[in-house]
């Protein structure tokens, strides 16, 4: 059975391929890797890059609502093709900006790209996924190839752009970006976008709510694990952010920013595939993270060393993002399915939330003192993610993990199994195979019981079988099993 | 269609932002998509969780559903879910010949009967509903 659910409809594969060009076309922002050289040119110092980095964090939780409420009532393809646009007009403005104002709109704008596009992504893909294949089965492989394709365009475009800058200029590596970009909306135009909305996202306002509070209130683990997701969070990105002043105050030549930058990213995809192997359960692997982490961050006060400082930077951005990926699975374990997407939700607000006293702070210190002397703030948060992931794995010892299934059919049939019996809930997801006789004998059996005792289930099985009938119908009514035909070829 | 700010909020809160840097992050987690909107269970601290809150109207005895509306309902599907119940419901094709013109594993072609069967089904319902309150 399993061989069947990997099966790759041709239907899917075509379908997302515009998607996948568009995300990669929009990965290639050539201008990331020497952003901080470029805004240390026009004027920038620690302190209002901090600023920017603060302004741009603030812009982030506030557009959510917008965003979302665009996705749902509008097209999700035309909320990508808006962040699109907002990258384009962002990197125009970077590419004339002369002076720290013009630069901070153009990152306010730069917000408004990663509001639309973060998330608007997954939730295409997964509804593109259920309409294509029926269920979320291959919702993971496919987010995962996509993510795989974003991060290549994100090292290929790290290496051409230190390239350029070196060979042309900076500013004309903002340029050379606009035509990348707005290629892009191309993809997106192409993609055939789900009619099912929110297929993933079907819950009421007040018991989602009341559970969420219950879950907070009652559970130990939570509120520490949802610390660690935020923290961890906000170091990773704290060492993205701030993490090339240190090249800057080296006056490190704009060659070395491409591979730098190359490597750092691809410490998101290296962390991801080693978490795979690892296994984080094991204390003295846990403690080697820990220790990682906390080394990587006090090298980055100690030393004046280029390669030092780099390694330093890469081996911290591989802990965290290996942390914060067991980080999510603590959390995701540690909340029943109901509410588990709301929760990591507010993990990802609390990252925003601290992320802007943390930015400004930092940035002050940084031109008060040097880079160096706030280096010690990236040690400081290291040393919380050390205490929260100790705290945090130590209480989840004791509790069980959620397992989760990846479709609502086979969490219908593990609680069946479990229960001994059929629930109403869990019978919805069965009627298909029922009526195809692809059920266990044992499954079949309960199956049949609880709708000899049920009405409500017996009405919906009847209803169900009353609309096979009359689809049989439709064939032998003449015209229509024509018109039907031609709509299915 | 008319979608309450209520659910509204939920779809927000539920969306769920993925962690990451200002370029890329992780994916997101959703939960599993249900046939039947989870709303129309209880949960748990209910009397009977799992078990439905308001059992499925049944249907008027004696109406036979009508063909128009069954149409309208099947024109309102997702197209690949369209496709699979022409081929199997309507024509009456064998699993085995749909796998071979859509490329969907057996497996994969009872999900979406599954769901869109389920569609249909609200469709109707409501007609039936609107029906009897116009007589």
């Amino acid at each position: 059975m399993s061989a069947a659910v990997a099966a790759q409809p041709r239907a899917l594969t075509r379908r997302l391929l515009p998607l996948q060009i568009g995300v990669a076309l929009q990965g290639l922002i050539l201008w990331v890797p020497i952003e901080k050289l470029f805004m240390t040119e026009i004027g920038f110092d620690a302190a209002s890059v901090g600023a920017m980095a603060a302004a741009y964090a603030a812009v982030v939780p506030l557009l959510e609502v917008p965003s979302g409420i665009l996705a749902d009532r509008w097209s999700r393809s035309w909320v990508l093709i808006l962040a699109c646009v907002a990258l384009t007009v962002s990197s125009l403005i970077g590419a004339l900006s002369h002076s720290v104002t013009t630069y901070v709109i153009s990152a306010m704008i730069l917000g408004i790209y990663f509001a639309f596009s973060s998330g608007t992504v997954d939730s295409v893909v997964y509804d593109t996924v259920v309409e294509e294949t029926g269920s979320s089965a291959l919702y993971e492989k496919w987010i995962g190839r996509t993510r795989a394709v974003e991060s290549a365009a994100f090292v290929l475009s790290a290496l051409a752009g230190g390239l350029l800058a070196q060979y042309t200029s900076e500013r004309f590596t903002y340029f050379a970006t606009v035509p990348l970009i707005a290629l892009a909306v191309i993809g997106f135009l192409r993609f055939k976008e789900p009619k099912l909305h929110q297929a993933a996202e079907r819950v009421s306002l007040r018991s989602h709510v009341a559970l969420t509070f219950r879950t907070m209130i009652t559970s130990r683990i939570l509120p520490r694990v949802l610390f660690l997701v935020a923290t961890a969070g906000l170091l990773s990105q704290a060492v993205f952010e701030f993490g090339p002043l240190w090249l800057v105050a080296l006056a490190a030549p704009a060659v070395v920013y491409g591979p730098y930058w190359a490597t750092l990213v691809s410490t998101l995809g290296i962390g991801g595939l080693l978490i795979g192997k690892l296994n984080l359960e094991r204390r003295l692997l846990l403690a080697i993270l820990i220790i990682l982490s906390l080394v990587g961050a006090l090298l980055l006060s100690w030393t004046r060393s280029l390669a030092v400082i780099i390694t330093a930077q890469v081996v911290l951005a591989l802990a965290l993002a290996i942390i914060g990926i067991h980080a999510s699975r603590l959390l995701h374990d540690a909340v029943p399915s109901a509410i588990r997407a709301g929760v990591s939700s507010g993990g990802g607000t609390l990252t925003w939330v601290l992320f802007v006293p943390f930015s400004l702070v930092f940035g002050w210190v940084a031109r008060e003192n040097g880079v160096y002397w706030s280096g010690f703030m990236l040690a400081g948060a290291a040393v919380v993610v050390g205490v929260l992931l100790i705290v945090s794995v130590r209480v989840s010892r004791g509790v069980a993990p959620v397992e989760v299934a990846a479709t609502a059919k086979q969490e219908a049939v593990k609680v069946a199994e479990s229960a001994q019996e059929i629930a109403c809930r869990q019978l919805v997801e069965l009627v298909a195979d029922y009526l195809d006789d692809a059920l266990s004998a044992e499954m079949r059996a309960r199956f049949e019981e609880h709708v000899a005792s049920c009405d409500g289930c017996a009405a919906y099985l009847n209803q169900t079988q009353q609309i096979i009938t009359e689809l049989r119908h439709l064939s032998a009514t003449p015209g229509s099993g024509e018109g039907a035909q031609q709509t299915a070829s | 269609m008319k979608i309450s700010i209520a659910r509204m909020i939920v779809n927000l809160a539920a969306r769920g932002r993925a962690l990451g840097t200002r370029f890329a992050w992780w994916s997101r987690w959703f939960p599993p998509a249900t046939t039947v909107d989870a709303d129309r269970f209880q949960r748990e601290g209910d009397p009977y969780p799992d078990h439905w809150k308001e059992l499925p109207r049944p249907w008027p005895t004696g109406h036979a559903v009508d063909p128009e509306t069954l149409k309208a309902a099947l024109a309102a599907l997702p197209d690949p879910w369209r496709r699979v119940v022409v081929l199997r419901d309507v024509d009456g094709r064998s699993t085995a010949e749909v796998s071979a013109a859509t490329g969907l594993s057996a497996e994969q072609q009872r999900n979406v009967l599954n769901r869109a069967r389920e569609l249909l089904r609200e469709h109707l319902g409501r007609a039936f509903e609107r029906d009897s309150h116009r007589s």
